[in-house]
């Protein structure tokens, strides 16, 4: 074998030789067993190496889609735990900081600017979707480190929601509206790395098993005064942001499974009023289970129902992708609940293709044919709409649950 | 075809336009592509999912530039690639052992033998790739897997062809000694069989 011409095999079998060499090459070729051979060898190691499958862990092209888009919608959405991890006190000291400085003095700013609050912004004026939903135009992509970005976006949600929380509850000085909730929520690192996302994904019940697992609200409050200084908090910041609906109604509205994620869940619900016109009723589910007609419904008091920006809401929403069945189901019903309460916004359209979409995830996690049947009333629903502007995903949504 | 690919130009189009959904669907399309292409460099799922969700929002970035005429995959593989080679070319890289394996078994033969056979080959052969330095690795990856010409690989990783050349005679230089002694049962089968 010329040692030459074997230097050339590699670049003769991918065609990139010059003319010259190449027939150079091919003349050696016809009396060379060996070069032969060896080409012979080069070509297979390429087709095997072709045909080696690569296997992501259960369920991680199900999400990315998603998760690409939650951080194309919202940078904040996703941290980036792999590399960066930030102790647990971190988090802590962060809502700490939120909840006694920057909260006090957000609520003095809007008490002493109270009679010249902005305006809620007009739908007719709100951009669509996606436009809404696209600040990393702004933010080109940067990592930020996860403290700054913390910051960032916790200004920016105060901002947001400081005139909203203001304006629905202007007589309860004592009573720190949504803000608190949306802190505490959102001073959680979100779940986002791909060892924290498996783990979920494959073990759906954890966090059950850490959290409270009585379904009755005694059973659970009596557990979460158990559970130490942070579910104390939290009882705190639900029974806070609700505002006299106790957070056991909304919870329970949204079948809860596994209760301690189902509540995490219901935090986007209950994070923020919502506008509904007759100022009671939310939104009605009805389900039936083996025949028994069940029956739900997410009720709001009047004093709760305040009208609040749909942006702001549907930026709330777009979290990092749910990751339980028993959030999946909860994200699921918060994007009905959306598109009930603001069925004339650009973003209502979207909110019913998220109900579908939340639906057949739910149903390819945990194949519950109850989430089946759900689904595809769901999906009938919104294909039988004349607005119906993306029934193509949802199309899609059904296929892929329907012949997977 | 043809219309998958008139499919493929309008999605990228709306998604161009500002549309998400018509981009989620393109992650969608290539996401395996990417992973594949990354996984295979960096050997790190925790790592290629890092690459492969930056590799889309840059290409998402950098649409407003991009021409719907040419194709959107050897792009995008591209753009992983890079953010692979940079990764593995970082100081903070990491190249401690192997992975855990999550390699898909394909589905066995007839022949008991051949399937042990071919599925060590495959063991084999994988890191074999895993092995290699991490700069030969990825011009393996775009060549063979990918199939990009010398020259694309080359503007991808910023390299001269001859030195894409060399590096691609190595590798397969050494993934050939690895796998030879499996490799020429599988050839005499192959060439049996073309008789």
């Amino acid at each position: 074998m010329s040692a030459h011409v074997r230097d050339r095999l590699s670049a003769y079998l991918d065609q990139e030789l010059p003319p010259g060499e190449r027939t150079a090459v091919e003349t050696h070729l016809q009396v060379c067993d060996a070069c032969r051979q060896h080409l012979e060898t080069l070509a297979a190691v390429d087709a095997a190496a072709r045909a080696l499958q690569v296997e992501a862990p259960p369920g991680y092209f199900d999400a990315l889609p998603g998760r690409v888009r939650a951080r194309l919608e919202w940078p904040g959405a996703r941290a980036r735990p792999a590399r960066f991890h930030l102790p647990a006190w971190t988090w802590a000291a962060a809502a700490a900081l939120v909840l006694g400085v920057v909260t006090p003095l957000t609520m003095m700013s809007v008490w002493r600017d109270r009679p010249e609050q902005l305006p809620a912004p007009r739908v007719a004026e709100l951009p669509p979707p996606t436009a809404a939903a696209s600040p990393l135009a702004g933010a080109a992509g940067g990592k930020l480190e996860a403290k700054e970005r913390l910051a960032d976006d916790l200004a920016r949600r105060q901002a947001e929601s400081a005139p909203a929380a203001a304006k629905a509850q202007p007589a309860k000085k004592d009573s720190i509206p949504s803000t608190r909730a949306e802190q505490d929520a959102f001073a959680q690192p979100p779940l986002a790395s791909t060892e924290e996302y498996a783990a979920a994904a494959q073990a759906p019940a954890a966090p059950a098993a850490a959290a409270p697992s009585s379904k009755t609200p005694e059973a659970r409050k009596r557990a979460r005064d158990a559970g130490g200084p942070h579910e104390q908090q939290q009882v705190q910041t639900q029974a806070q942001a609700a505002g006299g609906v106790t957070a056991d109604n909304r919870a329970s509205a949204l079948r809860a499974d596994e209760p301690a994620a189902a509540e995490a869940e219901t935090k986007v619900l209950r994070r923020e009023p919502q506008a509904a016109p007759e100022g009671r009723a939310l939104a009605k589910t009805s389900r039936d289970k083996d025949g028994a007609g069940l029956r739900e419904e997410i009720v709001v008091s009047s004093d709760e129902a305040r009208a609040e920006s749909p942006v702001a809401e549907y930026r709330r929403l777009i979290v990092p992708p749910a990751q339980t069945l028993a959030a999946l189901r909860a994200r699921r019903e918060a994007w009905r609940a959306f598109a009930l309460s603001f069925p004339n916004s650009p973003l209502a359209d979207e909110a019913r293709v998220r109900v579908v979409e939340t639906g057949a995830a739910a149903w390819r996690l945990g194949h519950d044919p109850e989430d089946l049947a759900r689904l595809r009333e769901d999906a009938a629903v919104y294909l039988e709409r004349k607005d119906a502007a993306h029934a193509a995903r949802v199309r899609a949504a059904l296929q892929k649950v329907e012949r997977p | 075809m043809r219309a998958e690919g008139q499919d493929e130009a309008g999605l990228l189009a709306r998604a161009k336009g500002g549309d998400l959904s018509a981009f989620e669907e393109v992650v969608r399309r290539y996401q395996r592509r990417v992973y594949a292409v990354a996984l295979r460099i960096v050997r790190r799922h925790d790592v290629a999912d890092d690459v492969v969700q930056d590799a889309f929002i840059r290409a998402h970035q950098a649409l407003a530039g991009f021409d719907l005429a040419r194709p959107f995959g050897p792009w995008i593989c591209r753009i992983a690639a890079n953010l692979a080679v940079n990764h593995v070319r970082s100081p903070e890289a990491r190249e401690e052992g192997l992975p855990a394996d999550h390699g898909e078994r394909g589905a066995l033969g007839s022949d008991p033998l051949h399937e042990v056979l071919e599925v060590e080959a495959r063991e084999v052969l994988e890191r074999a790739i895993l092995g290699l330095p991490a700069e030969q690795r990825a011009v393996f990856v775009l060549r063979a897997v990918e199939e990009m010409s010398y020259k694309e690989i080359a503007e991808a990783l910023g390299l001269s062809m001859g030195t894409v050349m060399s590096r691609l005679f190595r590798a397969r230089e050494r993934l050939a000694e690895a796998v030879l002694p499996y490799l020429g049962p599988a050839l005499r089968r192959a060439q049996g069989a073309g008789r």
